[in-house]
């Protein structure tokens, strides 16, 4: 059986019973209602994923989706979605670059043997306030889906899929925010021609498939395929039903939207909460007409929850991509932390240093890496760059702001970053925490190694 | 980006802008009650700044879509 959302669910309920958290009670998504009860989960350090089983949709009708969320909060559901045992960072790492090495070409499915295509409503019939879409934040502009957007490059050569929030704006169109990556760049391509670019919208699919979206992956590498080597096994894909053989969906998906965005055209969208926590402005984005959507009995929409931890650990493919560069740069790198560095442009790196430089070195590979990233700051391997007090503790203790600090001007920056002021220009810094080589410098306080082969049970009654 | 805030002419509460779009002719949406409305100061010539506006060659009503319920309300 090919890997899907259903089978995702298998395995977390038997890796962590009681998962998912299953809400029988009637929700309205389109009310905050959804929101509310994941922000408290959350608040309580609950993190397990939740289905909504009974929703509304847009028109306040019962619907036959359910609601799946909180399924990338902790790295617990990465390690699952990634079939690995441990959680730990680092191997975690390890997991997902050699998974996401191991591509594997598509295969094409008929449509008989595409759960996906077992209901289909086209364009003449289809009406988006049929779906049940949540609205996130106070102040976002409107429901939001947090889809993964597939599309293919216009020599046909290149699957492209990426994360791009949509936003709900009538019966046939949404609001695409695009970042200046791959499939803005498609588009410009596109529309310079009058054309418009065929999309599809993937509402729900594996885990892996889902978080093989954020990758970091460059213009020569089939994002399809990439996402088969985090499945381990190829994507079964068919024809959509408007494009045909121009694109090619997910066959195992939940629910897919057919559309194109529209060329000379925009739409007002936003506010929207980030995952920098903040809500990022109303600005002026591009439009989605949607053509057909089609969908599996019972369909299970999945939404990231946008500007809350759900949002920020999903972009672990991101994290895992800028420790290979660091690495590569720097051997002696032994962790980074993006994701748990205490900020949406902080990156902490420890590593065993054996010249100085090194931190710089390593640094400016994280840099270069993502535009994610503005601060890095460089610890010792002795500390852990997923404790903000361990980075913390060595920026008291190691830096002189007049040596030990780098201010970088005119970087690109990430138009997501509430304090930007032009929207790709930026600044950064980098600051080296690392004790110096080329000096005597204190050693840390502790207590003799062989002292602590006393057992504190053999004094104390101690549980 | 640098932001600026308005207030919508139905609801009167509040919401934030990307400030590139002060002055430009583009319809704004209230998040509260879901108002499309022009701000009122739309005199300024030229495009705004953004990756949205790279393609475009002039800015009107033609640009902006606008969903059914938005034309009767702008203006």
């Amino acid at each position: 059986m090919a890997k899907d959302l259903r089978r995702w669910l298998t395995d977390l309920g038997k890796r962590f019973p009681g998962e998912p958290i299953r809400v029988n009670r009637l929700v309205h998504p389109e009310s905050f209602e959804v929101s509310s009860l994941l922000y408290q989960l959350e608040k309580r350090g609950n993190h397990a994923a939740v289905l909504f089983e009974k929703v509304t949709n847009l028109k306040g009708e019962s619907s036959e989706f359910s609601i799946l969320a909180h399924t990338f909060i902790n790295r617990d559901k990465i390690a699952l979605s990634l079939d690995s045992e441990d959680s730990s960072r680092a191997t975690l790492f390890e997991k997902y670059l050699i998974k996401s090495r191991e591509k594997k070409k598509i295969k094409v499915v008929d449509p008989e043997d595409a759960p996906v295509k077992e209901f289909i409503h086209r364009e003449e019939a289809l009406d988006l306030a049929d779906l049940p879409i949540m609205r996130h934040n106070f102040m976002d502009g409107g429901p939001y889906l947090t889809p993964v957007v597939i599309a293919r490059s216009p020599e046909g050569d290149r699957y492209n899929t990426s994360w791009n929030r949509m936003m709900y704006i009538d019966s046939h169109h949404l609001a695409i925010y695009m970042s200046p990556r791959h499939l803005w760049a498609y588009f410009q391509d596109l529309e310079a021609k009058g054309e418009p670019m065929p999309i599809g919208i993937v509402l729900g699919h594996h885990m892996a498939f889902m978080l093989s979206a954020s990758s970091l992956t460059s213009l020569d590498e089939d994002e399809y395929e990439a996402a088969g080597g985090l499945l381990g096994e190829s994507l079964r894909v068919v024809p959509s039903e408007t494009y045909g053989d121009r694109l090619l969906i997910p066959a195992d998906a939940e629910i897919v939207l057919e559309g194109e965005i529209v060329p000379k055209k925009r739409t007002i969208e936003g506010p929207f909460g980030e995952f920098t926590f903040y809500l990022g402005a109303q600005r002026v984005s591009w439009l989605v007409r949607v053509r057909a959507i089609t969908h599996r009995s019972q369909p299970i929409l999945h939404f990231v929850y946008g500007a809350h931890l759900d949002h920020l650990r999903a972009h672990f493919p991101i994290e895992a991509s800028i420790y290979q560069r660091v690495k590569q740069a720097v051997p002696g790198v032994k962790d980074v932390s993006w994701l748990e560095s205490g900020g949406s442009f902080h990156l902490a790196i420890s590593l065993k240093k054996r010249t100085e430089g090194e931190p710089m070195r390593a640094a400016m590979a994280a840099l270069s890496a993502s535009n994610f990233i503005k601060h890095v700051f460089v610890i010792d391997d002795d500390l852990d760059p997923g404790n903000p007090g361990d980075v913390m503790w060595a920026v008291a203790t190691c830096v002189q702001s007049d040596t030990s600090i780098t201010l970088l001007k005119n970087i690109q920056g990430q138009l997501l970053d509430p304090s930007i002021r032009q929207e790709t220009k930026g600044a950064g810094m980098i600051i080296d925490a690392t004790r110096p080589l080329d000096r005597p410098f204190p050693p840390r306080a502790d207590v003799p190694p062989e002292a602590l082969k006393l057992r504190l049970e053999d004094y104390i009654n101690i549980k | 980006m640098d932001v600026y805030f308005l207030n919508c002419p139905q609801c009167k509460k509040n919401f934030h802008c990307d400030a590139n779009l002060r002055g430009f002719a583009i319809p704004r949406h209230c998040p509260h009650c879901d108002h499309y409305f022009y701000a009122e100061e739309d005199k300024a010539k030229g495009m705004p700044r953004g990756t949205a506006f790279r393609s475009l060659t002039r800015i009107d009503a033609e640009t902006f879509y606008l969903p059914e319920k938005a034309e009767k309300k702008h203006g």
